[in-house]
Protein backbone atom coordinates (compact mmCIF):
# COMPACT_ATOMS: atom_id res chain seq x y z
CA UNK A 1 0.00 0.00 0.00
CA UNK A 2 1.38 3.39 -1.03
CA UNK A 3 1.53 6.23 1.48
CA UNK A 4 2.13 9.93 0.90
CA UNK A 5 5.39 9.49 2.82
CA UNK A 6 6.74 7.53 -0.14
CA UNK A 7 6.45 10.69 -2.20
CA UNK A 8 9.26 12.24 -0.16
CA UNK A 9 11.57 9.51 -1.43
CA UNK A 10 10.54 10.23 -4.99
CA UNK A 11 11.04 13.97 -4.59
CA UNK A 12 14.82 14.23 -5.01
CA UNK A 13 14.89 12.05 -8.05
CA UNK A 14 11.96 13.93 -9.53
CA UNK A 15 13.80 17.23 -8.97
CA UNK A 16 16.79 16.02 -10.94
CA UNK A 17 14.54 14.73 -13.66
CA UNK A 18 12.64 18.00 -13.90
CA UNK A 19 15.91 19.96 -14.16
CA UNK A 20 17.03 17.67 -16.96
CA UNK A 21 13.76 18.15 -18.73
CA UNK A 22 13.79 21.92 -18.38
CA UNK A 23 14.13 23.92 -21.51
CA UNK A 24 11.99 24.06 -24.60
CA UNK A 25 10.30 21.00 -25.97
CA UNK A 26 10.10 20.34 -29.67
CA UNK A 27 6.53 19.09 -29.57
CA UNK A 28 3.31 19.87 -27.80
CA UNK A 29 0.74 17.09 -27.66
CA UNK A 30 -2.79 18.32 -26.95
CA UNK A 31 -5.77 16.16 -25.98
CA UNK A 32 -9.34 17.43 -26.44
CA UNK A 33 -10.99 17.01 -23.04
CA UNK A 34 -14.45 18.55 -23.34
CA UNK A 35 -17.72 16.64 -22.85
CA UNK A 36 -17.46 15.20 -26.38
CA UNK A 37 -13.87 14.09 -25.86
CA UNK A 38 -14.48 12.55 -22.44
CA UNK A 39 -17.57 10.68 -23.62
CA UNK A 40 -15.63 9.30 -26.60
CA UNK A 41 -12.75 8.05 -24.43
CA UNK A 42 -10.23 10.89 -24.25
CA UNK A 43 -9.31 10.21 -20.62
CA UNK A 44 -7.72 6.79 -21.23
CA UNK A 45 -5.91 8.38 -24.19
CA UNK A 46 -4.49 11.10 -21.95
CA UNK A 47 -3.55 8.44 -19.41
CA UNK A 48 -1.73 6.40 -22.05
CA UNK A 49 0.20 9.49 -23.17
CA UNK A 50 1.21 10.29 -19.58
CA UNK A 51 2.21 6.67 -18.92
CA UNK A 52 4.29 6.44 -22.06
CA UNK A 53 6.06 9.75 -21.44
CA UNK A 54 6.81 8.64 -17.87
CA UNK A 55 8.45 5.49 -19.22
CA UNK A 56 10.47 6.88 -22.08
CA UNK A 57 12.21 10.16 -22.70
CA UNK A 58 10.02 12.12 -25.08
CA UNK A 59 10.71 15.62 -26.33
CA UNK A 60 7.17 16.86 -25.76
CA UNK A 61 4.73 18.25 -23.26
CA UNK A 62 1.24 16.82 -22.82
CA UNK A 63 -1.57 19.32 -22.37
CA UNK A 64 -5.36 19.38 -22.51
CA UNK A 65 -7.80 21.62 -24.28
CA UNK A 66 -11.55 21.98 -24.60
CA UNK A 67 -13.70 21.20 -27.60
CA UNK A 68 -11.84 21.40 -30.90
CA UNK A 69 -15.09 21.67 -32.86
CA UNK A 70 -15.12 18.26 -34.53
CA UNK A 71 -17.01 16.33 -31.84
CA UNK A 72 -17.75 13.30 -34.04
CA UNK A 73 -14.03 12.74 -34.57
CA UNK A 74 -13.14 12.58 -30.88
CA UNK A 75 -10.94 11.52 -29.19
CA UNK A 76 -8.73 14.06 -30.96
CA UNK A 77 -5.02 14.53 -30.34
CA UNK A 78 -3.18 17.47 -31.87
CA UNK A 79 0.58 17.56 -32.25
CA UNK A 80 2.26 20.95 -32.63
CA UNK A 81 5.87 21.02 -33.71
CA UNK A 82 8.29 23.79 -32.77
CA UNK A 83 7.33 25.80 -35.86
CA UNK A 84 3.72 25.77 -34.71
CA UNK A 85 2.63 23.40 -37.48
CA UNK A 86 -0.24 21.21 -36.39
CA UNK A 87 -1.11 17.60 -37.11
CA UNK A 88 -4.61 16.50 -36.05
CA UNK A 89 -5.23 12.85 -35.21
CA UNK A 90 -8.79 11.60 -34.79
CA UNK A 91 -10.56 8.57 -33.29
CA UNK A 92 -7.48 8.05 -31.15
CA UNK A 93 -7.39 5.23 -28.61
CA UNK A 94 -4.66 4.41 -26.04
CA UNK A 95 -2.81 2.13 -28.48
CA UNK A 96 -2.84 4.70 -31.27
CA UNK A 97 -1.73 7.38 -28.78
CA UNK A 98 1.37 5.39 -27.89
CA UNK A 99 2.07 4.78 -31.57
CA UNK A 100 1.81 8.53 -32.25
CA UNK A 101 4.38 9.21 -29.52
CA UNK A 102 6.77 6.53 -30.76
CA UNK A 103 6.58 7.46 -34.41
CA UNK A 104 5.75 11.17 -34.54
CA UNK A 105 7.53 12.49 -31.44
CA UNK A 106 10.44 10.04 -31.35
CA UNK A 107 11.14 9.77 -35.08
CA UNK A 108 9.49 12.89 -36.44
CA UNK A 109 7.31 10.87 -38.81
CA UNK A 110 3.61 11.70 -39.01
CA UNK A 111 1.34 8.65 -38.53
CA UNK A 112 -0.56 9.49 -41.69
CA UNK A 113 -3.28 6.86 -41.44
CA UNK A 114 -4.62 8.28 -38.14
CA UNK A 115 -4.87 11.90 -39.27
CA UNK A 116 -8.14 13.72 -39.93
CA UNK A 117 -7.00 14.23 -43.54
CA UNK A 118 -6.73 10.47 -44.03
CA UNK A 119 -10.07 9.88 -42.32
CA UNK A 120 -11.92 12.39 -44.47
CA UNK A 121 -10.63 10.95 -47.74
CA UNK B 1 -21.04 9.21 -20.39
CA UNK B 2 -20.46 5.68 -19.21
CA UNK B 3 -19.71 6.33 -15.57
CA UNK B 4 -19.67 8.81 -12.71
CA UNK B 5 -15.92 9.39 -12.93
CA UNK B 6 -16.27 10.77 -16.44
CA UNK B 7 -19.07 13.10 -15.37
CA UNK B 8 -16.99 14.24 -12.42
CA UNK B 9 -14.11 15.09 -14.76
CA UNK B 10 -16.42 16.87 -17.18
CA UNK B 11 -18.13 19.03 -14.54
CA UNK B 12 -14.82 19.80 -12.82
CA UNK B 13 -13.46 20.90 -16.20
CA UNK B 14 -16.13 23.63 -16.10
CA UNK B 15 -14.57 24.74 -12.81
CA UNK B 16 -11.14 24.88 -14.42
CA UNK B 17 -12.53 26.98 -17.24
CA UNK B 18 -14.14 29.26 -14.67
CA UNK B 19 -10.66 29.98 -13.32
CA UNK B 20 -11.14 28.19 -9.99
CA UNK B 21 -8.26 28.14 -7.52
CA UNK B 22 -9.85 25.41 -5.44
CA UNK B 23 -12.17 22.60 -6.47
CA UNK B 24 -13.91 20.59 -3.78
CA UNK B 25 -15.24 17.21 -4.85
CA UNK B 26 -17.33 14.99 -2.60
CA UNK B 27 -18.35 11.47 -3.52
CA UNK B 28 -20.61 9.74 -1.08
CA UNK B 29 -22.01 6.24 -1.01
CA UNK B 30 -24.48 5.34 1.68
CA UNK B 31 -25.77 1.81 1.41
CA UNK B 32 -28.17 2.03 4.33
CA UNK B 33 -29.94 5.03 2.87
CA UNK B 34 -29.33 3.72 -0.65
CA UNK B 35 -27.94 7.06 -1.79
CA UNK B 36 -25.07 8.01 -4.03
CA UNK B 37 -23.97 11.64 -4.08
CA UNK B 38 -21.48 13.61 -6.09
CA UNK B 39 -20.82 17.30 -5.67
CA UNK B 40 -18.33 19.62 -7.33
CA UNK B 41 -17.80 23.04 -5.82
CA UNK B 42 -15.43 25.73 -7.02
CA UNK B 43 -14.37 29.29 -6.33
CA UNK B 44 -14.34 30.23 -10.00
CA UNK B 45 -16.01 33.15 -11.74
CA UNK B 46 -19.54 31.87 -11.13
CA UNK B 47 -22.65 32.62 -13.18
CA UNK B 48 -25.28 35.31 -13.08
CA UNK B 49 -28.94 34.41 -12.56
CA UNK B 50 -29.76 34.28 -16.27
CA UNK B 51 -26.82 32.04 -17.17
CA UNK B 52 -27.59 29.83 -14.19
CA UNK B 53 -31.15 29.31 -15.39
CA UNK B 54 -29.93 28.16 -18.79
CA UNK B 55 -26.78 26.28 -17.74
CA UNK B 56 -28.31 22.79 -17.71
CA UNK B 57 -30.16 23.37 -20.98
CA UNK B 58 -28.38 21.20 -23.59
CA UNK B 59 -28.86 23.92 -26.20
CA UNK B 60 -27.02 26.49 -24.15
CA UNK B 61 -23.25 26.88 -23.88
CA UNK B 62 -20.87 29.69 -23.03
CA UNK B 63 -18.40 28.52 -25.62
CA UNK B 64 -18.23 29.56 -29.25
CA UNK B 65 -16.89 26.43 -30.96
CA UNK B 66 -20.33 24.79 -30.98
CA UNK B 67 -23.91 25.53 -30.06
CA UNK B 68 -24.63 22.82 -27.52
CA UNK B 69 -23.40 22.20 -24.00
CA UNK B 70 -24.12 18.76 -22.62
CA UNK B 71 -22.04 18.50 -19.46
CA UNK B 72 -24.51 19.85 -16.92
CA UNK B 73 -27.44 18.56 -19.00
CA UNK B 74 -26.11 15.00 -18.66
CA UNK B 75 -25.49 15.52 -14.95
CA UNK B 76 -29.04 16.76 -14.37
CA UNK B 77 -30.45 14.07 -16.64
CA UNK B 78 -28.78 11.36 -14.61
CA UNK B 79 -30.41 12.61 -11.42
CA UNK B 80 -33.83 12.62 -13.08
CA UNK B 81 -33.24 9.12 -14.38
CA UNK B 82 -32.28 7.66 -10.99
CA UNK B 83 -34.85 9.05 -8.57
CA UNK B 84 -32.45 11.71 -7.50
CA UNK B 85 -32.12 15.43 -7.27
CA UNK B 86 -29.91 18.00 -8.90
CA UNK B 87 -28.55 21.18 -7.34
CA UNK B 88 -26.89 24.02 -9.17
CA UNK B 89 -25.98 27.12 -7.22
CA UNK B 90 -23.76 29.94 -8.34
CA UNK B 91 -22.80 33.50 -7.53
CA UNK B 92 -20.83 35.73 -9.87
CA UNK B 93 -17.34 36.21 -8.49
CA UNK B 94 -17.88 33.60 -5.77
CA UNK B 95 -18.12 30.24 -7.46
CA UNK B 96 -20.41 27.40 -8.39
CA UNK B 97 -21.75 24.23 -6.83
CA UNK B 98 -23.10 21.40 -8.96
CA UNK B 99 -24.37 18.31 -7.19
CA UNK B 100 -26.51 15.25 -7.68
CA UNK B 101 -27.84 12.68 -5.29
CA UNK B 102 -29.37 9.54 -6.73
CA UNK B 103 -30.72 6.18 -5.63
CA UNK B 104 -27.63 4.00 -5.51
CA UNK B 105 -29.38 0.76 -6.41
CA UNK B 106 -31.35 2.26 -9.29
CA UNK B 107 -31.23 0.37 -12.59
CA UNK B 108 -29.79 3.37 -14.35
CA UNK B 109 -27.28 4.34 -11.65
CA UNK B 110 -23.87 4.35 -13.35
CA UNK B 111 -20.81 2.62 -11.93
CA UNK B 112 -18.26 4.86 -10.21
CA UNK B 113 -15.72 4.21 -12.96
CA UNK B 114 -12.08 5.14 -12.73
CA UNK B 115 -12.13 8.00 -10.23
CA UNK B 116 -8.34 7.96 -9.83
CA UNK B 117 -7.80 8.46 -13.56
CA UNK B 118 -10.26 11.36 -13.62
CA UNK B 119 -8.53 13.05 -10.69
CA UNK B 120 -5.15 12.54 -12.36
CA UNK B 121 -6.52 14.12 -15.53
CA UNK B 122 -7.70 17.13 -13.51
CA UNK B 123 -4.31 17.52 -11.85
CA UNK B 124 -2.65 17.18 -15.25
CA UNK B 125 -4.89 19.87 -16.74
CA UNK B 126 -3.89 22.45 -14.16
CA UNK B 127 -1.56 21.43 -11.32
CA UNK B 128 -1.80 24.92 -9.79
CA UNK B 129 -5.42 24.35 -8.80
CA UNK B 130 -5.99 22.94 -5.34
CA UNK B 131 -8.03 19.80 -5.55
CA UNK B 132 -9.82 18.71 -2.42
CA UNK B 133 -11.37 15.28 -2.85
CA UNK B 134 -13.26 13.15 -0.39
CA UNK B 135 -14.71 9.72 -0.98
CA UNK B 136 -16.96 8.33 1.66
CA UNK B 137 -18.47 4.89 1.69
CA UNK B 138 -20.74 4.19 4.63
CA UNK B 139 -18.59 5.03 7.66
CA UNK B 140 -15.21 4.98 5.93
CA UNK B 141 -13.64 7.80 4.08
CA UNK B 142 -10.57 8.80 2.13
CA UNK B 143 -9.40 12.36 1.67
CA UNK B 144 -6.99 13.51 -0.99
CA UNK B 145 -5.79 17.10 -1.12
CA UNK B 146 -3.26 18.31 -3.65
CA UNK B 147 -2.18 21.00 -1.19
CA UNK B 148 -0.73 18.32 1.11
CA UNK B 149 1.00 16.68 -1.85
CA UNK B 150 2.49 20.01 -2.94
CA UNK B 151 3.96 20.51 0.53
CA UNK B 152 5.71 17.18 0.31
CA UNK B 153 6.91 17.68 -3.25
CA UNK B 154 8.16 21.24 -2.71
CA UNK B 155 8.96 22.60 -6.18
CA UNK B 156 8.45 19.38 -8.10
CA UNK B 157 5.42 19.89 -10.34
CA UNK B 158 2.42 17.62 -9.82
CA UNK B 159 2.09 17.06 -13.54
CA UNK B 160 5.48 15.43 -13.83
CA UNK B 161 4.42 12.19 -15.57
CA UNK B 162 6.00 9.85 -13.02
CA UNK B 163 4.58 11.76 -10.04
CA UNK B 164 1.18 11.88 -11.74
CA UNK B 165 1.15 8.13 -12.30
CA UNK B 166 2.16 7.52 -8.72
CA UNK B 167 -0.66 9.75 -7.49
CA UNK B 168 -3.16 7.92 -9.69
CA UNK B 169 -2.09 4.55 -8.32
CA UNK B 170 -2.14 5.89 -4.77
CA UNK B 171 -5.69 7.21 -5.12
CA UNK B 172 -6.77 3.97 -6.73
CA UNK B 173 -5.38 1.86 -3.89
CA UNK B 174 -6.96 4.05 -1.22
CA UNK B 175 -10.34 4.04 -2.97
CA UNK B 176 -10.28 0.27 -3.27
CA UNK B 177 -9.41 -0.20 0.37
CA UNK B 178 -12.29 2.08 1.40
CA UNK B 179 -14.64 0.16 -0.86
CA UNK B 180 -13.50 -3.08 0.80
CA UNK B 181 -13.84 -1.70 4.31
CA UNK B 182 -17.28 -0.51 3.31
CA UNK B 183 -18.17 -4.07 2.34
CA UNK B 184 -17.00 -5.43 5.67
CA UNK B 185 -19.24 -2.93 7.32
CA UNK B 186 -22.12 -4.05 5.18
CA UNK B 187 -21.78 -7.66 6.35
CA UNK B 188 -21.45 -6.85 10.05
CA UNK B 189 -24.17 -4.26 9.71
CA UNK B 190 -26.65 -6.94 8.71
CA UNK B 191 -26.07 -9.26 11.67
Amino acid sequence: MKSLEDLKKMREEAKKRVELREGGKDYRVVVGMATCGIAAGARPVLNALVEETARGDYNCTITQTGCIGMCTLEPIVEVYDKNGDKTTYCHVNPEKAVEILRQHIKKGEIVTQYTVAAYQK
Amino acid sequence: MQDLAMMMLDIANNSLRAGAKTIIIRLLEDEKKDRLGLSIEDDGCGMDEETLQRASDPFYTSRTTRKIGLGLAFFKGLSEQCEGNFTLRSKPGKGTLAAIEIRRSHWDAPPLGNIAESLAALIQANPAVNLDFQYQKNEHDFVFQTEAVKQILEDVPLNDPEILLWLKEYIDQQMQSIEKEGETYEITGRS
